[in-house]
Order: C-alpha cells, then sequence, then structure tokens
C-alpha cells in the first residue's frame, strides 16, 4: 500500500510517537522510511552573516542529535533509514515540497510540535501539511 | 556611578528584550535592537549618555571588522572579476543616484547628500548570505559571485564614507602610512599571535586585535576620517586567518553580541522619530525607489553581460538592493557628525531598514532562479550523519542536510 513513508520529526513528544507509528507500518508494509526535520526561525534579516552562521550551526548540531537519536531507534526496531534531512526555512512548505521531491506516498506526523502552549489542539503545521500535501498524511496523536 | 549603573540596567534590560524577541519570531537581533531603540526613544525618551557612545561605536567598529573578516578569500578570487564588475556598479550608481536625488530634489547641502548616497549604496551581506543558503545557492558559482560582489559594493561603501569627508592633513599621511603596512603585516603576524598566545583565558590573540583596531580608528579619526573604514579593511585581510582559527571570530562575535553592538543598534533605532517618519513617508517611498532602481541600473546590465538569465539578473539585482548594517552605520555617521540632522537621519535610517525587507520578499516571491540546488552532504565536520540504506541494504552516506526545494507559494 505505501511504498515510502516520511516522517516530520522535530524531537518532540508528538514526533516521536509519530516516529512509533511510523516503524510499525514499515514493518508491517515493508516500506521505506525516510526523516525529515526543519529549522525554523532562523534569523532573517540579519546585521552580521555570523549571527545567521552560528544560529544555524546551533540548530544543525540539535537535529543531527535528535536525527541520530531517531536512528537509533529505527535500528533498535531492526530497521533503517532511507534517508534523513535536515532543512531550513517555512516548516510546513518545507514538508510539503520535500515529500513531493522524494515521492513519498505517507507523510507522518505528530499533532503539535515543540511548543506545548496549544498542545491539545492541532497545530499550524500538521493542519497546512495535511492540507496542502501530495499525499495521504497520518497525525499521530 | 550609581546613576550609571541605572544607565546600563536599562539598555541591557532593552536589550535581553530585543533578544528574546529575534529568538521567539526568527528575527536578526539587529533588527530587534532597532526596533526595541525606536520604541525606546520615542515612547520612554531614552536617550545615550557619553560611555555608550563609545561602546555603540566601537560596537560598529568591531560589526564591520567582523563583516569583513566573514569573506571567503579562495572563492572571492575565483569569481573577482564578474564580482568586482558587479559590485562596483552595485556601489557607484546608487551612490550618485541618491546623492543626486537628495541634492537636486529634496534639497538636501551637499555633504548630507553625499550621505545619503552612501547609505544607500550599500547591500546587506548577511541578508544575502541567508537567502543564499536558504536556497542552496551559496554552493553554487553564482552564489559565490553574488556574495563576492556584495563584499566588493560594501569596501565602495566604507572608502566613500573615510574618503569623503576625510580632512586631507597630517593625520591622514599618518594613517595612510601606518595602515597600509598593518593590512601587509597583519595576515602574516596574526597567525604567529593565535598560535603562540592563543588559547589562554585572557584572551591576548583578541586583545591584539582589539589594540589593531583601536589605533587605527584613532588615526582615522584624527585625519577625520570614520573608524570602520581600517575595520572593514582589516577584517578582509585577516578573513583568510580566520578561515583556519574560526573559535577567535566566534569569541570575538561574542563578545561583540553580548556587550557591545545591543549599545549600537538600540542607539541607532532610538534616534529615529517616528514623527518623522510619518512626516517624511513621501521620501522615504522615494528613496527606497531610487535605492531598488539605481541598483537595478546598475547591477542589471552588468549580469546581462555576464550572461546571467533574466530570472537569475533579477533575483541578483534584487539581493543586492538590501541593506542594514553599512546602511545605518554610515546615516549614523551622518548624523553625529552633525552632517545631517534628525529628520533627514529617520528617514535615511527607515529607508535602509526598508530595503533589508522589502527586496528580499520580492526577490524570494517572485524571482527566486529556477535551478534547484542538488542535495548537498551534509558539512564537513559532522562525522556521524546516519547511514542510509537502500532496499538492498548497501549503505548510502546520508544526506543530512538539503536546500529547500523552491515550491511555488501560489500552491499555498
Amino acid at each position: 500500500m505505501f511504498q515510502h513513508i516520511l516522517v516530520a520529526f522535530d524531537g518532540s513528544t508528538s514526533s516521536q510517537k509519530g516516529l512509533d507509528a511510523a516503524i510499525g507500518l514499515v514493518k508491517a508494509l515493508g516500506a521505506n522510511l525516510s526523516l525529515v526535520s526543519v529549522e525554523e526561525h532562523l534569523p532573517s534579516y540579519a546585521g552580521d552573516v555570523g549571527e545567521f552562521k552560528e544560529e544555524k550551526e546551533r540548530q544543525n548540531n540539535i537535529f543531527q542529535n535528535l536525527q541520530r537519536e531517531a536512528r537509533e531507534k529505527v535500528k533498535l526496531s531492526g530497521l533503517d533509514l532511507h534517508r534523513a534531512d535536515i532543512l531550513m526555512g517555512h516548516v510546513s512548505k518545507s514538508i510539503i515540497s520535500h515529500a513531493k521531491s522524494i515521492q513519498c506516498d505517507l507523510i507522518i506526523m505528530g499533532h503539535s510540535g515543540r511548543s506545548g502552549a496549544w498542545g491539545n489542539f492541532l497545530g499550524s503545521t500538521a493542519d497546512k501539511v495535511s492540507r496542502y500535501a501530495h499525499c495521504t498524511v497520518m497525525i499521530v496523536r | 556611578m550609581d546613576n550609571s549603573w541605572l544607565v546600563a540596567s536599562i539598555w541591557m534590560a532593552l536589550a535581553l528584550g530585543a533578544s528574546l524577541i529575534s529568538i521567539r519570531f526568527g528575527l536578526s537581533v539587529a533588527l530587534a535592537e532597532i526596533l526595541v531603540g525606536v520604541l525606546g526613544g520615542n515612547a520612554f525618551g531614552l536617550h545615550a549618555v557619553p560611555w555608550i557612545d563609545f561602546l555603540a561605536s566601537f560596537g560598529a567598529v568591531l560589526l564591520t571588522f567582523l563583516a569583513g573578516a566573514e569573506i571567503d578569500p579562495v572563492s572571492f578570487r575565483q569569481n573577482l572579476k564578474s564580482s568586482l564588475a558587479i559590485g562596483i556598479f552595485s556601489f557607484l550608481v546608487p551612490f550618485v543616484g541618491a546623492w543626486l536625488l537628495a541634492l537636486f530634489v529634496f534639497g538636501w547641502d551637499m555633504r548630507a547628500a553625499q550621505v545619503a548616497g552612501i547609505a544607500l549604496s550599500t547591500t546587506s551581506v548577511a541578508v544575502v548570505y541567508a537567502v543564499m543558503v536558504e536556497t542552496g545557492l551559496n554552493e553554487t558559482k553564482l552564489g559565490k559571485l553574488i556574495l563576492g560582489a556584495c563584499f566588493i559594493t560594501d569596501l565602495g561603501t566604507v572608502l566613500a564614507l573615510g574618503i569623503l569627508f576625510a580632512s586631507f592633513n597630517v593625520w591622514m599621511v599618518i594613517f595612510i602610512a601606518t595602515i597600509i603596512p598593518t593590512l601587509w603585516l597583519l595576515p602574516k603576524i596574526a597567525p604567529w599571535v593565535i598560535s603562540h598566545w592563543g588559547k589562554r583565558v585572557s584572551q591576548p590573540e583578541i586583545k591584539f586585535f582589539f589594540l589593531v583596531l583601536f589605533l587605527l580608528a584613532w588615526l582615522a579619526s584624527a585625519a577625520g576620517s570614520e573608524a570602520v573604514l581600517p575595520a572593514y579593511l582589516i577584517g578582509l585581510v585577516a578573513a583568510g586567518t580566520f578561515i583556519r582559527d574560526r573559535a577567535v571570530l566566534h569569541r570575538m562575535r561574542t563578545i561583540t553580541f553580548a556587550a557591545l553592538t545591543p549599545f549600537y543598534f538600540i542607539k541607532a533605532g532610538m534616534l529615529v522619530s517616528v514623527p518623522a517618519v510619518l512626516a517624511g513617508f513621501g521620501l522615504i517611498i522615494a528613496f527606497l525607489a531610487i535605492k531598488m532602481a539605481t541598483k537595478f541600473i546598475g547591477v542589471w546590465p552588468v549580469t546581462s553581460l555576464l550572461k546571467m538569465k533574466r530570472r537569475e539578473s533579477a533575483y541578483t539585482t534584487l539581493l543586492m538592493s538590501t541593506g542594514l548594517t553599512f546602511g545605518t552605520i554610515s546615516a549614523l555617521f551622518g548624523l553625529t557628525h552633525n552632517i545631517i540632522n534628525q529628520s533627514q537621519y529617520t528617514i535615511l535610517a527607515t529607508v535602509v531598514i526598508g530595503s533589508a525587507v522589502i527586496p528580499t520578499m520580492i526577490a524570494q516571491r517572485w524571482f527566486r532562479p529556477r535551478e534547484v540546488a542538488a542535495n548537498l552532504p551534509s558539512t564537513a565536520e559532522d562525522s556521524s550523519t546516519p547511514a542510509m540504506v537502500t532496499p538492498g541494504g548497501a549503505k548510502k552516506k546520508a544526506i543530512a542536510e538539503s536546500a529547500t526545494i523552491p515550491l511555488d507559494p501560489k500552491d499555498l
């Protein structure tokens, strides 16, 4: 049914649940599993190149560590990642365009991200991705 | 002394607030500090005292030094001719255009009009760089060419700022006689200083750079020039050193952003008068339009001669129309040297801030190049990139970082 599953992953509890769900599906379907993380809130209209570079490096380190941990979790399940990408920019746009470019047929993501303020509501990222993605979207609670 | 502590507390509280705003909204801390300064100056009567003026000046000097130090000497040399061509016209045409507009249309005096020309001739390397990284173009020949051109444009700005208002007295002779050998010797001495004295708690290598900057700033100001001129030149020649020793640059940036540039950017914002923005709105629009129009006149033909496609030419030209740091430094120079008044400063500062935002938005919305940057491997330092397997089981190096594939915003 699904050949290539993409998990939107930012290390939040919600996205961890999404990854768990994806692992279960991959085991059942034998699909490929890919991971994508998006660096957001990089400083716009910076006054100095270094400000942007250092923040990018900081977020690179965070997401590379998160993806490393995710990969270890996937490996413990006897699987491995097809690919893992770290993008930057608008989160929902990046996920949508990346999903299209790698031709996945299912996007799995948590219902809300790292900020817990609206934890019980559907986050705007999940909302936008579910509306505009080219493929099926599974939102995990 | 007690009052100094209170003043310091107020300014640092504003700086902290600006930092938090920048983190929350993904704005640069420079822009956040300027906006906080506008609020402080207009709503709460915030004003500077002499020691804040000095810290702000030192912040501006270090900011321009750091700007120069970010150049990549290797790729700059590889694209030198093209970058020079674009950069020179990117500076010259807006400089002359804004100068003439201010002089003949708005009736500013000659020196004030020159400040307007300088402030509106700049290009923001930082804004361009961030856009380049987002699109992956920073790894392409086009991206490196544009970045190199930005450095040339800003070099034109600091040279104009340093030369047009200089006194040409004996101090100028001493300044020139000092800076030329310094620029030649520094790339040879700096690595030695870092390797022999570096990595100590007392940071002697950073003090060495501060000493060089302070001495040249003193000579520049004695010559009636501007301290940012030697700072930028020193940064350019030291860039090669910092490629090998990035930790030193990182520590200098930490000092600059924590303790110095907040005073500079908050002061820059504080001096913007909101009533003057409203009263001079027409001039602001006119100056912004002339900046963008003259950048097109200056840059577009050169990009066509370099056989860029039309979309890429427009994209390049719009990015070259941005400006922030050097524009505010130039405008503030004019105000603090009584060349322009607060209304004129307000107009120029507002145009500079607008030029950081508007051309960038237009470029990203309508003229993003169609070339899709190839998925890039992760940075060389990352040796622990998750490996990936194809369904057949062969392991491949994962692509840990890739450019965002341009998505037509109309799809959303």
